[in-house]
């Protein structure tokens, strides 16, 4: 009699062998992404660093390394389970959170994608449409793009260095073990836990910080250039500029500073008769002291 | 063998059903049933943007306590506070005989960009206490600061003590470099995302974008918790995804998340080069309308409750608060949760607002 179930031992055999095969590829896997991250990060200091186009660039090859890593790893997750079963769901999870992808469209890359829609505007679909190709050749464009590119290659530079941890961790527990791990929501909360660690210590890296406000810098001179060929375009045809409406505004706001300030006197004069007696208490020697005490954080200077 | 096949693929159908339910349920929910700050309140008086709300009682009992001010910060919305009617400070407060008030600073726009901090401190919220005064009868009130707002608060307290019955705030910078102290992993990324800024940028940024953008900061405060970033919206979604209760929560705090408004500009640059980088409140030399803030001028009583695992304002940051005052009656409340979890989370409910009613209560 056929075993109804012969076909699913089979495939958790070769589950099993795949995994063993994986975990030893993961280990070559691993020294190849090193080797080209540290190839991608030579080639960007002798070129003096910058990564300053969008292909053939240092995050251009990092970048290609990380995808072909992930792409065997996410290959060999979809050959490895069982489909049907709750680890389908925890798996899929894995691939899409492991993603380098995903460190570049979510997440880490938010405050990137903010600054480029900040610098950028709102896209009206063909509207000035000969300007905006014209403002994309700009100095201004291409120092954004840069930077954005600078700033992608630090946060592909982080994604390759978790894999190389988590690829230690279960090289690791394989060692140990003898078995591979087949629990695949155990291995995305591994992920999830190396992947924050690394992303915290590199968001706190000189680096990363360093990166992310030429970004910010470069979007605001984008930003200006852009604003600066509106106003040309505003004053040419009669229309009030930024410039204008901000004085405006700054107009209205120091009027109503005004207008509070003289609606407030008649009410402190009548306060002032009635408590000509009262003095404010003054503040007890206790902070002073205290407040020497606190200078430690005083003394400190913004980073420079 | 045959029957952990059976036990995981019977969970995996339940599983998919689980999250198939809560997907269809998820697509039916309208905004309308995702409503916050509902708590019944009057506005009561306004000045430009700014509203300010008196909190109705929620029995016919008459308050227990004189006027209370609630001061929230220019960065996000007050509408957390009142998140949803079994995670809300304000009903905790209210249900314990409070008189609360609000101000609503509103959503402003790129026409609000010369507001300063004097305006907020020596205008707005100047106007609203003495509205208060004026309609309640007190000579002074209790202003209840959170965060951004609680720095705020302490700045009127110190140029207005007459005017301030009791001082409570809560995660509220003082020192704005006291994040090296005691920080656990990921704590004080925003003093040093702050400082890794020069000057001039933060001056650049608000010239050209007018305003510091809400979806800038949104932004560097999802770094704060990179991974949670990430998953929030595939792995956590999932899990709670066939909970209704738990979905409508999350959804209530995205859509205050997504309320994330502009910073007015020029007071954006106090706030982050007078404060963040130069510290001034600390050393005395942060100035307001003309006159210094001098904290020593603070006498009257102080509750001053921080949360221990806050992420955005480091409890260093907060405590410091009481060797700087003039007053001989402060209290210090370090309690467990973050930033925003030690209002909305469900262990804290009811923790904070009976930790101020009994303060206020051993202080009528």
């Amino acid at each position: 009699m056929d075993d109804p179930y012969r076909s699913f031992t089979d495939l958790i055999t070769s589950w099993t062998k795949a995994q063993e095969q994986a975990w030893h590829l993961q280990s070559k896997m691993y020294e190849e992404a090193t080797a080209t991250f540290a190839k991608a990060m030579d080639n960007a200091e002798a070129s003096g660093v910058a990564p300053d186009s969008e292909t053939g660039s240092p995050f251009d090859d990092i970048w290609s390394q990380s995808q072909e890593t992930f792409n065997k790893w996410s290959q060999h997750v979809e050959a490895a389970i069982p489909p049907g079963t709750e680890n389908e769901i925890g798996a899929e999870l894995l691939c899409h959170l492991m993603d380098p992808g995903a460190w570049l469209n979510i997440g880490i890359n938010e405050l990137n994608r903010t600054i480029e829609t900040m610098a950028e505007g709102t896209q009206f679909a063909e509207l000035w449409g000969a300007e905006r190709r014209s403002l994309r050749a700009s100095r201004e464009w291409l120092e954004l793009r840069r930077h954005s590119l600078r700033y992608r290659y630090v946060i592909m530079s982080a994604w390759i260095r978790a894999f190389g941890r988590f690829s230690e961790e279960l090289n690791k527990a394989f060692k140990e073990s003898g078995t591979p791990p087949s629990d695949w929501q155990g291995l995305l909360e591994t992920w999830l836990d190396i992947a924050n660690k690394e992303l915290l210590k590199t968001q706190r890296s000189d680096e990363f910080l360093g990166a992310q406000r030429d970004l910010l810098r470069a979007s605001i001179d984008f930003r200006t250039f852009q604003q600066g060929l509106v106003e040309e375009l505003c004053e040419a045809n009669a229309i009030p500029t930024r410039t204008e409406v901000d004085d405006l505004h700054r107009r209205v706001t120091e009027l109503r500073r005004e207008m509070r300030a003289l609606k407030r006197e008649p009410a402190q004069e009548r306060a002032g008769k009635g408590r000509a007696t009262k003095v404010r208490k003054p503040a007890v020697a206790k902070a002073r002291d205290h407040r020497a005490k606190s200078r430690r954080g005083a003394a400190k200077d913004p980073v420079s | 063998m045959i029957m952990g096949f059976q036990d995981d693929f019977g969970q995996a159908l339940r599983q998919t059903a689980r999250v198939f339910g809560g997907f269809r349920k998820l697509s039916e929910i309208r905004d309308e049933d995702v409503q916050i700050a509902q708590t019944p309140k009057d506005e009561v008086f306004r000045s430009d943007r700014a509203v300010l709300y008196h909190y109705r009682p929620l029995d016919e009992k008459p308050p227990e306590t004189g006027p209370i001010l609630i001061v929230y910060s220019l960065i996000g919305r007050y509408t957390v506070i009142d998140l949803q009617e079994d995670r809300s400070l304000v009903r905790n407060l209210l249900t314990r005989g409070c008189d609360l008030y609000v101000i609503d600073w509103g959503t402003p726009s790129r026409a609000d960009r010369f507001l300063t901090i004097d305006d907020y401190v020596d205008g707005y919220l100047a106007d609203c206490v003495d509205h208060i005064c004026r309609e309640t009868g007190h000579d002074s009130i209790t202003l209840l600061g959170i965060c951004e707002g609680g720095t705020f608060s302490a700045a009127f307290a110190a140029l207005y003590p007459e005017k301030v019955k009791n001082l409570i705030l809560t995660v509220t910078p003082i020192d704005f470099h006291a994040d090296g102290e005691h920080n656990q992993q990921g704590q004080g990324y925003i003093n040093l995302w702050i400082r890794s800024l020069q000057p001039e940028d933060i001056d650049d940024l608000v010239e050209t974008f007018g305003n510091l953008p809400g979806g800038l900061m949104a932004s560097v405060f999802e770094l704060i918790s990179p991974i949670r970033s990430m998953t929030k919206y595939n792995r956590d979604l999932l899990e709670i995804i066939g909970d209704e209760d738990r979905l409508l929560n999350f959804l209530r705090m995205e859509k205050w998340l997504a309320d994330r408004p502009d910073h007015p500009g020029e007071a954006a640059k106090q706030w982050l080069k007078d404060l963040y980088h130069q510290n001034k409140l600390v050393k005395n030399e942060f100035r307001l309308s003309g006159r210094t803030v001098d904290l020593g001028q603070i006498t009257m009583p102080i509750l001053n409750i921080f949360a221990e695992n806050d992420h955005i304002v480091p409890a260093a940051c907060s405590s410091a608060l009481g060797g700087l005052v003039g007053s001989d009656d402060y209290t210090d409340v370090p309690l467990p949760g973050g930033h925003i979890g030690v209002f909305v989370s469900a262990k804290s409910q009811g923790l904070v607002g009976e930790t101020i009613a009994s303060w206020l209560r051993a202080r009528n």
